[in-house]
């Protein structure tokens, strides 16, 4: 039940202690964040994600998915974006009443990059790592261990929720309901009843959930023992100081005018 | 038989939002080592009164629970689930949700972990379970790559981790094929013969509850109607029609020849019926 969205591998960096896995995550982010008004600048850090996605072993499927959804996220930070900066910088494109400069489209990809970069970097450290594991990571960085096991069992919960939506439509489709004719409205109003029994299976099964583990003393401890810890090794503080340099060198790089 | 395991003295009990007591003054005492079956028609309140014990209801299901309820030396409606962590092991009817983690280990590892047992000593209960259960080949399996029956071995292997004193079985053949009830069923006849665990069970198959079951309880609208050896229980097959509760097949044919005119007793087992036929 809760096997979350951690996809079985043997990967670099399914090897890497979790610890360090978040620490590069967090690296992700910060870098993300400070040059989110350069997408130049954060190339580099998306470059980067991508790799760590050819090397976390996931699937070339699931990659492509993940980039193909981020291609289609850029065309919209680049309209919006691009359009609040139309008065500054050079004009590249004009299209209609849109106008998209250099100054525009640094900051549309740099907020471009500012949310997809840490997606991915998430989504490399969730399916690499094991929810019990996940659980262990939050409590050594100092999250109480009902807390870290109830995060594992929200994000544990999604795949379920994507299981429970696929399910319900089908059988809605096999009586019947066509959710993929009418105006938007429509087919909103259309949806009802797929939202209605998902909702309903979701939360019996989170009652059903909560009684078995209360049953197994979640939360009777103020600490949880865990059997299979990770070691972290040699090859972690490799990870973490290439990783350090290279993004604290991107923030540095950032911060310059 | 020992003291008692489990004490029930005129328990109601009713859910948030049902108007009437879905428990009505049920009285119930399981001795240290024995085993209880609960049988009775759907709603009769066999479910009800597990959780009760389990000290779910009222602590984590909202609802009003009156009486003296006493699980293996703990007020449970005053100390609830939390008072009773590691004593008791509860198990229910579906599988699936029972089954929560990625591996078998870590399933039998969950509930010694929540207590903040020594890694050392959590790893000596799961093998030792392991081994008793013939689980020691699935350990490192993924349990949704399991069959019904399995899963239902790994909850019930999962909640012994915490070597509890008394074990609740909420119907926990119910959702399960013929193989997997009989994997089930012999599992548990073995926990009571073998390592001699205060059980209590709601399930419905009967010719397994008269071999295994010390005594019955035949409930029926929230209260405890008939109780005794089975023996006792069943060879009142008209009484235990009345409730809504198949009695054995044997007993349903001996009852039928003494409606007809033959002298003798009514047998529980098939064992006994032979020695009835047979004149022995």
């Amino acid at each position: 039940m809760l096997s979350g969205i951690y996809v079985e591998g043997r990967s670099l960096f399914h090897n890497l202690d979790p610890r360090a896995k978040l620490l590069w995550a967090l690296l992700v982010l910060a870098a993300s964040i400070a040059a989110q008004f350069n997408g130049l600048k954060s190339l580099p850090v998306f470059i980067s994600t991508l790799i760590a996605l050819s090397l976390s072993g996931i699937g070339a499927g699931l990659a492509a998915l993940l980039v193909f959804n981020a291609s289609v996220f850029l065309l919209v930070t680049t309209l919006v974006w691009a359009g609040m900066y139309a008065s500054q910088g050079t004009p590249l494109v004009t299209i209609g009443f849109l106008r998209i400069t250099d100054v525009g489209l640094l900051v549309a990809s740099g907020k471009f990059f500012l949310i997809v970069n840490p997606i991915l970097a998430f989504v490399v450290f969730f399916t690499t790592t094991k929810p019990y594991h996940i659980s262990w990571t939050l409590e050594k960085v100092g999250v109480p261990s009902k807390l870290a096991f109830s995060f594992v069992i929200a994000l544990s919960l999604l795949p379920g929720v994507v299981r429970a939506v696929r399910d319900v439509t089908d059988v809605q489709k096999l009586r019947g309901l066509s959710l993929d004719k009418g105006s938007l409205l429509e087919r909103l109003r259309k949806h009802v009843p797929v939202i209605v029994p998902v909702i309903s299976r979701l939360l019996s099964d989170v009652w059903d959930l909560s009684m078995v583990l209360a049953s197994r003393c979640f939360g009777v401890s103020r600490k949880r023992s865990y059997v299979e810890e990770p070691h972290w090794t040699r090859r972690d503080t490799v990870f973490v100081l290439i990783s350090a340099a290279f993004y604290l060198g991107v923030v540095a790089w950032a911060m310059r005018p | 038989m020992g003291n008692a395991a489990v004490t029930v003295r005129n328990l109601w009990a009713k859910y948030v939002g049902s108007g009437d007591w879905v428990l009505r003054g049920v009285n119930l005492e399981v001795r240290e080592g024995e085993m209880l079956v609960l049988m009775g028609p759907s709603g009769c309140g066999k479910s009800t009164l597990l959780k009760v014990l389990a000290g779910l209801l009222p602590w984590v299901i909202p609802g009003t629970v009156e009486g003296e309820v006493l699980v293996a030396g703990v007020d449970v409606l005053r100390y609830g689930y939390k008072g009773l962590a590691g004593k008791v092991g509860v198990v229910y009817q579906n599988p699936e949700v029972q089954v929560v983690t990625r591996s078998v280990f870590e399933e039998l590892a969950m509930a010694p972990e929540n207590l903040g047992l020594p890694k050392e000593e959590v790893r000596a209960r799961v093998e030792s379970v392991a081994k008793a259960l013939g689980l020691e080949d699935y350990l490192f399996k993924d349990p949704q790559s399991l069959s019904g029956g399995e899963k239902q071995l790994v909850a019930i292997a999962s909640v012994l981790t915490m070597r509890p004193k008394v074990l609740l079985l909420d119907e926990p053949t119910s959702m399960l094929d013929h193989l997997g009830t009989r994997l089930v069923l012999d599992l548990i006849t073995q926990l009571k013969k073998e390592y001699g665990l205060t059980i209590v069970a709601a399930e419905h198959r009967v010719e397994w509850a008269v071999e295994v079951a010390d005594r019955v309880a035949v409930m029926s609208d929230g209260a405890v109607v008939l109780e005794g050896s089975p023996s006792e229980v069943f060879s009142r097959v008209e009484e235990v029609q009345k409730y809504g509760v198949r009695p054995p097949g044997v007993s349903e044919v001996a009852y039928n020849l003494v409606r007809m005119g033959f002298p003798i007793r009514i047998p529980v087992r098939l064992s006994e019926m032979e020695e009835v036929l047979g004149g022995g």
